[in-house]
Order: C-alpha cells, then structure tokens, then sequence
C-alpha cells in the first residue's frame, strides 16, 4: 500500500509492457497514493484496457485487497512489484471471485494472453492445483 | 602506540618525504658520513676503529632522532586532535541520526495511536532500527477489524497520516497491513523481518 517501489521495479514493469506482444501501449494513471497503470491490449482482434495496481506490499493480503484503489474492477489486475514479495492464498481466490487477477510480473505477462484474465494461473498454480487435485485436497 | 606511530608517520610527509624514503634517506646520509669519516680518520687498528665507527654511527643516529623529536611531537599532539574531532563528529552523525529516527517512531506512534485509525498493533522495522541510510520507513499495522468497509475507512484515514509524513520527512511510509483475524499471517510475517520495534499494541 503506497508508493515505496524503487524506480528499478517500475522500470521493469514496464519494459516488460513494452516487449509484451499483446500491448500496445500503456500509460500510469494519475494517482497520489498508488502506482496505477492502464494497459491497453489487443487480443483476438478486440482491443481492451486493463488496470494495473503495481503494488509494494511485502505480503499483499486480504487487507490490501479490501482496501485497494477504487479504480480496480472485473478485468483488474494486481501487480506484485518486488520480487521477493508475495501474495496470501487466500486472496487470490476472494479476488478471482470479483474478476480480478492478483500475480507476479510472470504471471501477469501469461495472463495478458488470457481473455478471462483473473482466471490465468501460472504453470506453478497448475502443477499445485493438480497435485492437490490428486490427493483429493481442495486447492488453496 | 599508534599514535606515536602516526604522529612519526606524519612528521616525516610534513617534510615532503614518505616512511620508506625518510629510512633510506637517512640510512644512506647517515652510512655515507660515517664511512666517509673512517676513511679519512688516521689509521688506527681494527679493534679500536670499529668501536669508533659504531660510536660515531650511534651518535649520529641519536642525533637524527633528537632532531627530529620536536617535529614528531607536534605531529603526535595533531594527530590526537584530528582524532578527537572526528570521534565528536561520529557521535554527532550517530547522534543526529537517532534523533531523526526515533522522531519519526514517534511520529507514526503518536498519529496512529488515535483510534480512528483503527490500528490495534504498529510495528516499525527495516532501515529505521539498523543506523543504516533508508528510503522510506517500514511500518506494520494490524487493524482492530476484519471488516472490508472499515478497512477501506482506516485505510483512507491513513493515506493523510502518509501524506504528513512525506511532507515531515521526505521519506515514504511503507505499511504492510493485516486484519484483526490474521494473527497468523501476522507472526508469520513477524518472525521473518528480524529487527523490529512495537510501536503500539492495544
């Protein structure tokens, strides 16, 4: 919650949007408390805005979540910033609940592929998802 | 020790030379002299030129030294006094930088300890507690709701407390939060940061 991302965490962002075959460009949101970007993408033909929360939460959390910024709907997408940074399990699946994406810059790339952007999970997810699946756990 | 080492050290670039050229320099002078002297002193015999030779190299030696006590000393008394003054500036740094740090623990301690924000535990930690230089100050908060309407409430609330402390300190307050039903997640959280100060706890 805030803007403590170091400058190379938002130049990485944002050379990634640049290289991402599905961007055609972006711009930051004008916000004073948050790092917020729209991201505009062209996928089958159909050209659509995401909105990017690039977040500096060490743990973004269910808190982070129900507080984050008024500009995220269905079709956001939360950006996890710092690399050792993470998100908590639960969270990911309330925010599925209300469209929107919660990931690492990874993650993020994959799910601009993705109609359904706050469906995408990484090939790590899958491989949990499967293997919990296979011990007959419901996956968290 | 050291310090009559430095002060030698001192005296001897005080006079444009460095330790190992000041030795030669006088070894050289200092040889040269005496085995020009013993070379045009009368013949005498072994025994008795060689204590003459020793004698005179001795003296010559205590001399070089004895003129050079002065320069030494004062260099000694100068190196003492740069010591002492860098020492005081060190404390003055340490000093300073406490005194800004436990002016911003206060800070966050006295703005959040109001209740409308909602905060039941603060911690602070990172750069703030390790005297090293910092870019923004790390705070946790643990809320005294779970509730989302509330925590969107507290969270507006805290953006202004953010916003002061930029103003103040030209530093960002970096919050890591949780809701009053994430003990867990809090301690989990807690026990992998290291150093870290309560700041409030209700």
């Amino acid at each position: 919650m805030g803007k403590s991302l170091r400058p190379e965490h938002i130049n990485f962002f944002t050379a990634r949007m640049n290289e991402h075959s599905r961007v055609s460009n972006w711009l930051l949101v004008e916000n004073e408390h948050e790092f917020l970007f729209r991201i505009r993408r062209e996928l089958n033909g159909t050209v659509s805005d995401v909105i990017v929360h690039l977040t500096d939460a060490y743990r973004y959390g269910l808190a982070d979540f129900y507080a984050r910024p008024t500009e995220l709907r269905a079709g956001s997408y939360v950006v996890i910033g710092m690399p050792h940074a993470d998100a908590a399990p639960d969270v990911i699946d309330v925010a599925k609940e209300e469209r929107i994406g919660i990931g690492h810059i990874g993650k993020f790339m994959g799910a601009l592929n993705s109609k359904n952007i706050w469906e995408y999970m990484s090939p790590d997810e899958r491989r949990r998802k499967q293997e919990e699946q296979q011990r007959g756990e419901p996956w968290a | 020790m050291n310090l009559l080492w430095r002060g030698a050290k001192e005296a001897i670039r005080e006079l444009g030379l460095n330790v190992p050229t000041a030795v030669t320099a006088i070894l050289i002078i200092g040889f040269t002299t005496v085995i020009v002297e013993s070379l045009s002193a009368p013949e005498t015999d072994s025994v008795t030129g060689f204590v003459a030779w020793s004698i005179k190299s001795i003296a010559w030696i205590s001399a070089v030294s004895f003129a050079f006590l002065p320069l030494w000393g004062w260099n000694i008394i100068k190196v003492a006094r740069w010591d002492r003054s860098t020492r005081a500036q060190l404390r003055m740094t340490a000093l300073t930088t406490a005194s800004v740090d436990d002016q911003m623990k206060s800070f966050v301690r006295n703005n959040l300890r109001d209740q409308r924000y909602g905060v039941a535990k603060c911690y602070v930690f990172g750069s703030v507690l390790g005297q090293y230089p910092t870019r923004d100050v790390d705070i946790i908060i643990q809320f005294d709701s779970s509730n989302p309407g509330r925590i969107r409430t507290y969270r507006d609330r805290l953006r202004n407390v953010e916003s002061s402390f930029r103003e103040f300190y030209n530093l960002h307050l970096h919050v890591q939060v949780f809701l009053s039903v994430e003990d867990e997640a809090l301690y989990e959280f807690l026990n992998g940061i290291g150093l870290k100060e309560c700041l409030i706890q209700r």
